[in-house]
């Protein structure tokens, strides 16, 4: 009875604990910030790319003289693209490592798990990759230099009303999914067939099968990773599909779409993308980047907009010199017509960027912008 | 008079169940009837696609159900020889470059050499204590084997070639299937009406039959418990690993693919009656069939396919525990 007294008592003697301690660190030679990112899983493609693009801008700030003579050190946590590991990350970041900002989180499950916690302890949360419509009101201290999903969805939605009256949907059942398909929904004035699948899934015969028999003039693919775009695309080729494939954002490299060129090319393809402008400074970073990790990153568009979350928080740091998260937050919304790698950005009142998606197809060989034909 | 009266309920109670089905089909009926005349066309191709995906979970359900009847536990660590299959063979076929019968040769002997590695090491030393001991030991094996993938293949997915995603078309446009989904369910089918045969005639499968009925007589009779246990580990991962390179082919490789086919396998067996060889093969094409029937004719929102066959599983066990072949569970636990 004793020991399972011990055993009930300890952790809260211990949490009672936690506050001193680490409250001892109170003038630190280094800035330390959080990084939250699927480092494992189906988003780790993404997320280990992010992570790796991340420590290279800090080290390049670093050695540029860092914020004020103090070095930023980032401790990484994995979020696995979930908000359930998110959080419990975020918690370790907030109330152990006691960060002021963190940079993540990648997947938008990731961000709104974490978001909650940074809000209420007022530390600056700043994802580079995290597209869901919900991240807009996730919090005051919630910004992200990726576009919304929320002109993803209306920009598929306003091709489709133009084009059909009658499209399919195949859903992954996440928050970053759900999130384009319900603005398509909101946006798209035909009718739409509904077929969702989890995480963990990946036979897709039988709703594919299901989609044929329906009629429809398209389908729209909302997948979580380019892994799962590919089965689909496999899985629709196998079944003979012959209608338009439109999709999100999720293919920005073409090489999955060059394994099934002919296939897009008879069926059509049209996705969401949106692109940063070519610049010498992105392709000097590219390089280093591939010199140093040893492989060409994969989606130019997120290097380009996790660099501008550093560099934008960095000089966010640099001005308030303090670690008053308060004045940090009004430090980034003040920040206006910055000239980053993913052109010329500032933050709105609710923390998202100005940047917008667009509309391409492809031909084959590569993206071709819709806009331009 | 009781006695008339207690024959008449009788009568009444032994015709309810035909008398209300009957009212309930002449109503609905021609709904039913109906709703299937519009789906007509898909249904070919629904059985079909349960068709493979029963073929591949009775692989697994066949060897997790041997190994069940003989040691008595649940092989939990089963699925991971499934992704071992899987990824073995993608090591050998596209790394190595090796032709696909090399390559599947090279894999199924790795899988079944991991088999019989496991038996000896881990589930032998064990054999005579608690079904317990031998089920958790189970349990951390597949979390480790699980581990040791992902440390080596990393956790992205993987796909296999996609030559011969190329499909076919069957009876009159109503079917399409591809080479590997075809030759997943020919290899089910033949391994199933094997491995029968061999429980049956063969001199090793009938000492196997007899350590399942009765590990304690069979052994003062003289039969090598340890030999028929090395048997059914070995049938056991040769089936997994099968499955294993067909799921490659189907689907895609990820380290946690063992665990999703394993827990439909789970239900499957339970669905046909733990222990039975026909059962776990019922099962698994019930399940297979069911959950590709049900979402592609809309009874089921396609988001709640994974867990059809937890629903059958809890539904199994609380109104028929001993599964739809099985006897009552006490014959089975003697």
């Amino acid at each position: 009875m004793k020991k399972l007294l011990i055993f009930l008592v300890a952790p809260f003697l211990l949490w009672g604990c936690e506050e001193n301690i680490s409250n001892t660190d109170n003038n630190p030679e280094t800035i330390k910030i959080g990084g939250i990112a699927p480092l494992s899983g189906d988003g780790a493609t993404v997320g280990l790319m992010i992570q790796n693009v991340t420590n290279l801008a800090i080290e390049t700030i670093n050695n540029d003289g860092g914020i004020n003579g103090k070095n930023i050190e980032i401790l990484w946590e994995d979020g696995k693209c979930n908000p359930g590991d998110s959080s419990r990350s975020t918690q370790k970041l907030v109330n152990i490592d006691k960060v002021t900002a963190i940079l993540g989180g990648v997947c938008s499950g990731e961000t709104l798990g974490a978001a909650p916690i940074t809000e209420k302890k007022k530390v600056i949360l700043l994802s580079s990759a995290s597209s869901s419509p919900e991240i807009t009101s996730a919090g005051d201290f919630v910004f992200r230099t990726s576009p919304s999903d929320n002109s993803q969805g209306s920009i598929l939605a306003d091709y489709a009303n133009k084009n059909f009256k009658k499209v399919g949907m195949i859903t992954e059942q996440t928050d970053y999914s759900i999130g384009i398909a319900s603005t398509f929904k909101e946006h798209f004035t035909g009718e739409i067939v509904e077929e969702n699948y989890l995480p963990t899934e990946s036979d897709f015969k039988t709703r594919i099968t299901k989609l044929k028999n329906e009629n429809i003039e398209g389908v729209l693919l909302i997948p979580q990773s380019p892994a799962k775009f590919e089965i689909l695309i496999r899985q629709l080729q196998e079944q003979n599909w012959d209608k338009p494939i439109l999709s999100n954002e999720i293919v920005t490299n073409t090489e999955v779409l060059k394994k099934f060129s002919d296939f897009f090319v008879k069926v059509s393809y049209v996705g969401a993308q949106f692109i940063v402008p070519d610049s010498e400074n992105l392709n000097t970073f590219i390089d280093s980047y591939t010199t140093k990790f040893g492989e060409v990153p994969i989606y130019t568009n997120y290097v380009a907009t996790t660099i501008d979350a550093v560099n934008m928080l960095a000089k966010a740091l640099k001005e308030v010199e303090s670690n008053d998260t308060e004045k940090i937050r009004d430090a980034l919304y003040n920040i206006q017509n910055y000239e980053g790698f993913s052109g010329n950005i500032s933050f709105d009142k609710n923390g998202d960027i100005n940047i917008t998606h667009s509309l391409f197809s492809f031909d084959g060989e590569k993206l071709v912008s819709l806009d331009e034909k | 008079m009781w006695d008339s009266i207690y024959k008449l309920t009788l009568v009444i109670g032994r015709l309810i169940f035909p008398i209300t089905t009957f009212i309930l089909i002449m109503i609905f009926g021609l709904e039913i009837f109906s709703f299937l005349e519009t789906k007509a066309t898909i249904i070919p191709q629904l059985l079909w696609n349960g068709l493979v995906s029963g073929a591949l979970i009775a692989l697994v359900s066949l060897g997790l159900t041997l190994i069940y009847s003989i040691a008595g536990f649940i092989q939990f660590a089963h699925g991971e020889l499934v992704a071992l299959g899987a990824y073995s063979f993608m090591v050998f076929h596209k790394w190595l470059n090796w032709e696909i019968l090399p390559a599947s040769g090279g894999a199924l002997f790795f899988v079944i050499l991991v088999g019989l590695l496991l038996e000896k090491f881990f589930f032998r030393p064990v054999s005579q204590k608690d079904s317990m001991i031998p089920l958790v030991i189970s349990i951390g094996l597949s979390m480790g084997i699980q581990s040791i993938i992902l440390i080596i293949f990393g956790a992205n997915i993987l796909t296999m070639s996609n030559n011969f995603s190329k499909s076919h078309s069957f009876f009159n446009n109503t079917i399409l299937a591809t080479y590997p989904q075809i030759l997943t369910v020919a290899l089910s089918i033949f391994l199933m009406i094997s491995l029968i045969l061999f429980l049956k005639h063969s001199k090793i499968g009938k000492s196997i039959r007899a350590v399942s009925s009765n590990r304690a007589v069979a052994e003062t009779f003289g039969i090598n418990v340890n030999k028929s246990l090395q048997w059914i580990f070995g049938i056991g991962a040769l089936m997994a690993g099968i499955a294993g390179i067909c799921l490659g082919f189907e689907q895609n490789l990820e380290p946690l693919m063992g665990v999703h086919i394993l827990i439909k396998a789970f239900a499957a067996i339970i669905l046909g009656s733990i222990g039975s060889i026909r059962g776990a093969i019922f099962g698994a094409f019930l399940i297979g069939v069911s959950e590709n029937l049900l979402v592609g004719l809309g009874i089921i929102p396609s988001g709640f396919s994974v867990a059809i066959p937890f629903i059958i599983l809890i539904l199994m066990l609380l109104i028929k525990p001993e599964g739809l072949l099985g006897k009552r569970f006490e014959s089975l636990r003697q």
